[in-house]
């Protein structure tokens, strides 16, 4: 969507032209479920968080005040998938169950079945997509946060840091720490990464 | 066995990766790491975790979040259509009879002023009496009649009032026609 587009209906939308605010739902909606879904590791709660970031962010479009949208909107998931995780630590049970039914399975295969690959390769996809997921699970939340949006979505640190309220220098010193703890916590699924991780592990040993 | 990684050196490594590093801190990096095999290890393994987490599949949403935009109402949406071709002209008409009337009237009461107080009681007036003086009115215009005094008989018409009387009569004519229309359309 060029600049001048988003700009466009940013300000119908501001003026309450909802066909406009859908019109960036949907531009959006793919990167607010995904991040969602890596910052609580359960589809349904992300379903919900993004529904529920979409609804704040119309009701709270007259507080954006320009700069990045994409930072501004994901600022909004980021706490959405705050309260959530927050509701979960006052009832430990229901978090328990979200964890047992965690981890993008289901989508991952899905978005597998379409690529031409083997059983074999597909399975070991999931494997690795569900490795990382339960390593992501085990980050501090900010930590999370920031490696979900630097390295899985792809965010410039200016952007991570308006969605994070936080200093870029945060942002950098945060994401250092998070991949050195992924690294650590994927050394135990390392038969699962990419050959350049295997073949380092190879030399260290 | 390698020492761990400092803290500093790891967010150097990360830096580097996500190419941050301004030039001096790049090149002294690249230095290092050319005599250092340990920190080479630890860089190829960030850079894999990386990658890893680069490579999760892109989920899809299950479901679209776009708000329901609320559709106009059938009574809005009906109201807004015309009747008739005629009804636009009827609205003007109303209007403008309803403008001209007023015009009349406030034209009216600034020519001839408010009614005169006396005429009030005259109305209370026993009717006898009334009788008498309508009578004597009657003999009186008979008489300038026939005198051939027609100027001063078209001056009792008093043409205001019959202006007032017809613009009324087609503001309420046209309102209740349009009524009438509206009422036959359903609405």
């Amino acid at each position: 969507m060029a600049v001048m587009d988003e700009t466009a209906l940013i300000r119908a939308s501001q003026n309450g032209d909802r066909e406009a605010f859908n019109r960036l739902v949907v531009q959006y909606q793919k990167l607010v479920y995904n991040v969602a879904t890596r910052i609580l590791g359960e589809a349904a709660a992300a379903d919900d968080a993004s529904q529920e970031a979409f609804l704040s962010a119309f009701r709270h479009l007259h507080s954006y005040r320009g700069g990045s949208f994409r930072g501004w909107l994901l600022r909004i998931v980021t706490n959405a998938c705050y309260d959530e995780l927050r509701r979960r630590q006052r009832r430990p049970v229901a978090a328990l169950e979200a964890l047992t039914n965690t981890h993008p399975a289901p989508e991952a295969v899905a978005a597998l079945s379409s690529q031409i690959e083997s059983p074999d390769v597909a399975v070991q996809r999931h494997e690795l997509a569900a490795a990382i997921q339960g390593c992501l699970d085990q980050l501090p939340e900010a930590m999370r946060t920031v490696v979900v949006l630097a390295d899985v979505n792809g965010l410039d640190y200016s952007e991570v840091a308006m969605a994070m309220q936080s200093a870029v220098g945060t942002v950098k010193s945060r994401l250092a720490r998070a991949r050195g703890r992924l690294r650590d916590c994927l050394q135990a699924h390392a038969e699962l990464l990419p050959a350049a991780y295997r073949l380092s592990q190879g030399i260290e040993s | 066995m390698t020492p761990p990684l400092s803290a500093r050196d790891l967010e150097l490594l990360s830096a580097y990766l996500d190419e941050r590093l301004g030039p001096r801190e790049r090149a002294a990096l690249e230095n290092r790491l050319q005599s250092d095999a340990g920190l080479r290890r630890e860089l190829e393994q960030l850079r894999a975790t990386v990658q890893a987490l680069r490579g999760l599949p892109v989920l899809q949403p299950p479901r679209s979040y776009t708000l329901p935009v609320p559709a106009p109402s059938k009574a809005r949406e009906i109201s807004r259509r015309p009747i008739t071709p005629l009804e636009p002209r009827l609205r003007w008409a109303t209007a403008l009879a309803s403008i001209a009337f007023a015009v009349v009237v406030g034209a009216d009461l600034v020519v001839h002023g408010p009614l005169p107080a006396a005429q009030a009681p005259a109305q209370e007036a026993p009717v006898p009496l009334y009788a008498e003086a309508t009578t004597a009115a009657v003999s009186e215009d008979a008489s300038e009649a026939q005198d051939g005094a027609g100027p001063a008989a078209s001056s009792q018409i008093d043409w205001w009032r019959v202006l007032e009387t017809s613009l009324a009569a087609i503001v309420v004519g046209v309102s209740l026609t349009w009524w009438k229309i509206r009422r036959l359309a359903g609405r």
